[in-house]
């Protein structure tokens, strides 16, 4: 059974990007276009890691973190924002809310597959 | 002036009514016009932008499915090599041995069915040799009966000379040329048969050897012909599992320029960001505008308002005009 | 062949045959042996043979008319050989397996010559009473009547006895050698 990632992003292009590179290493993967999106398509289903944009319209990427560790069932999914913010006090809200990732784009197939694999839950 | 421009000026910190609002100022064409300007600037821009994203997105998707189609195809072309491939019986280069060996074993059966043509014409051939020695044999016997014949018509004569002596001879004589004679009807028929016996052999000696010499030219046919087919088809497969090597090859170089390709197109996400935040600097321009011309207090407000939007570090420094440094990826940080 | 004197005698004393030949000097009998030549059978009285040999090693003699095939050595005697065919006026005879020399006997001026005759071969020697022959026929023999001893009945059918002394005529045959013509025959 392979592992899934659900990847949360307003942009369709940066999902289809991401989802290429996730599939051609073994993953399926789930998309959903915001926050609200996301927490929707999480309901009964299980994944073993996030990627998620922080700047998006409706729920934002950082507030959908937040949602996430609250979750009782969601709080152990790893998550991995990816964004082109690089602002140090975004980065700094990312740790402290409990994001093990902050990767920039325009991302590096493989930088972003080995974080992939080393954070994706067992 | 109208509620968004109030409401813009109040959100940059100023005062409810900019002075001269309404006590009957005078706004200046001039800066009316410029308005109108940086409004247009700002739908260009926002235009240009949506325009921009959806093309990316389309051409994302497009080259999404090119990207899936190539993966198809490289999966098939494996699937089709490794099938050619398999060692055994299954597999076409099996096959392909197979039926090597199996024409081999064809091959062999005429052999053995042309050698035991070949022994039957050598049986044939000493068939004939033996009816040759009878016909001699019975040749002889007739010579022999001859001079027997002849011997004994001397006898008779040597008796008649004897006269009551020669009696008994002049009998055995007789005798002696009546057996002489019957030997020789015996020999002459045992040769007419004999001739009958040699002429149907000697029949069946040619066309065994006629034979002989068609199935050799056939199975020197045949067996070029064959092993030339199996070897072309052979060769057929030979090439086929190159080129599919090579489509191999070429899918996965293919693959991972579409792949490329589409990590290009993440850049259209920072484009859009940063296309947006000069769209909003240019709306607000836009509306201070609509009052008057921006006092110096209002530019800078401008300028540090657009400058905390960004989102970027590239952003802030085209904003002070900084040159870029010579690495700016270690895009992931782990927590 | 295995053959027991006893035996044959056995035989041929149940055919008869000894009780026939039991007086050799009865009545005007006398032997006979039958011969081929020139597709036709014919019979010459025994007297004169001395014997019967193959056909073969005859050395011939240029010049000679067609009927004198030539000569042979016979126990060390020169024996002139005559193609009988020939000297009837039929072509030669062509050597066969059965082909045979009638070596005779003939008397000229108080000697005795030998010579071949060539005929196609020999049949038997039988014995013929004087019931058995006939005189000569006057015509419708193709051979030359001087030739013709008397007709003999044998097994049914009439055959030509020859005169040899005739067909062998040393005063004939050497007139014909010497004036080296071919000759023929027939009248």
């Amino acid at each position: 059974m392979s592992k899934s990632v659900l990847i949360v992003d307003d942009s369709s292009s940066v999902r289809t990007v991401v989802g290429i590179a996730l599939r051609g290493a073994g993953y399926e993967v789930l998309e959903a276009s915001d926050g609200a999106d996301g927490l929707r398509k999480l309901d009964g289903r299980k994944v073993h890691l996030i990627i998620s944009d922080v700047n998006m319209p409706g729920m934002d990427g950082l507030t959908f973190l937040k949602e996430i560790k609250k979750s009782a069932t969601l709080k152990f999914i790893p998550v991995m924002m990816l964004t082109t913010e690089a602002g140090a006090d975004k980065m700094a809200v990312g740790k402290a809310e409990g994001a093990r990732a902050w990767m920039t784009k325009p991302f590096k197939p493989e930088q972003m597959l080995a974080a992939v694999q080393k954070l994706v839950l067992p | 002036m109208d509620s968004l421009a109030r409401r813009t000026l109040h959100a940059l910190g100023w005062q409810d009514e900019a002075p001269g609002s309404e006590d009957g100022h005078v706004t200046s064409p001039a800066a009316q016009q410029l308005s109108v300007l940086t409004g247009i600037w700002a739908r260009q821009i926002d235009a240009a932008r949506s325009h921009g994203s959806g093309s990316v997105d389309k051409l994302t998707g497009l080259f999404a499915g090119i990207e899936r189609q190539l993966a198809e195809a490289i999966e098939m072309t494996e699937q089709a090599a490794k099938a050619m491939q398999g060692s055994g019986d299954s597999g076409m280069a099996g096959a392909v041995d197979v039926a090597r060996e199996r024409l081999q074993h064809v091959m062999g059966m005429i052999e053995s069915a042309v050698a035991s043509n070949h022994a039957l014409f050598e049986q044939v051939t000493q068939a004939v040799q033996a009816v040759r020695e009878l016909n001699e044999t019975a040749q002889s016997v007739e010579k022999i009966s001859q001079m027997t014949t002849l011997l004994s018509i001397n006898a008779r004569i040597e008796a008649a000379r004897a006269g009551e002596a020669g009696q008994g001879f002049a009998v055995v004589a007789d005798e002696v040329r009546r057996l002489a004679a019957q030997s020789r009807q015996e020999s002459q028929t045992i040769m007419a048969r004999v001739a009958r016996i040699e002429a149907v052999i000697q029949g069946t000696s040619d066309a065994a050897e006629a034979l002989k010499q068609r199935d050799r030219e056939l199975i020197e046919r045949s067996r070029s012909d064959m092993s030339g087919i199996v070897d072309e088809l052979g060769d057929s497969m030979q090439r086929v599992m190159e080129t599919s090597v090579s489509l191999c090859d070429i899918g996965q170089a293919a693959r991972m320029s579409v792949t490329e390709a589409l990590i290009q197109f993440q850049f259209q996400d920072r484009v859009s960001q940063r296309l947006h935040h000069v769209q909003l600097s240019a709306e607000r321009l836009g509306e201070v505008l609509q009052r008057d011309w921006p006092q110096a207090q209002q530019v800078d407000a401008l300028n540090a308002n657009l400058l905390s939007s960004y989102t970027m570090p590239e952003e802030g420094r085209i904003h002070r005009n900084e040159a870029e440094p010579d690495d700016d990826s270690d895009g992931l940080v782990m927590f | 062949m295995d053959i027991t004197v006893p035996h044959v005698v056995r035989e041929a004393s149940a055919r008869g045959d000894l009780a026939a030949r039991g007086n050799p000097a009865r009545q005007g009998t006398a032997q006979y042996l039958t011969f081929h030549a020139a597709q036709a059978t014919y019979a010459m009285g025994i007297g004169t043979i001395r014997e019967i040999i193959e056909y073969g090693s005859i050395t011939t003699i240029p010049l000679m008319p067609a009927f004198i095939r030539g000569v042979i050595n016979l126990r060390g005697a020169v024996v002139p050989v005559i193609d009988l065919a020939a000297r009837l006026g039929f072509p030669p005879a062509a050597p066969s397996r059965r082909t045979c020399i009638v070596i005779v006997e003939m008397g000229h001026e108080g000697e005795l010559f030998e010579m071949g005759l060539v005929v196609d071969g020999v049949s038997e020697v039988l014995e013929l009473s004087p019931a058995d022959l006939e005189p000569p026929p006057t015509f419708g023999a193709n051979i030359r009547s001087d030739f013709i001893q008397n007709m003999a009945r044998i097994h049914g059918n009439f055959v030509i006895v020859m005169r040899l002394e005739q067909v062998l005529s040393i005063d004939e045959v050497s007139h014909l050698a010497r004036m080296g013509l071919t000759t023929e025959a027939r009248e």
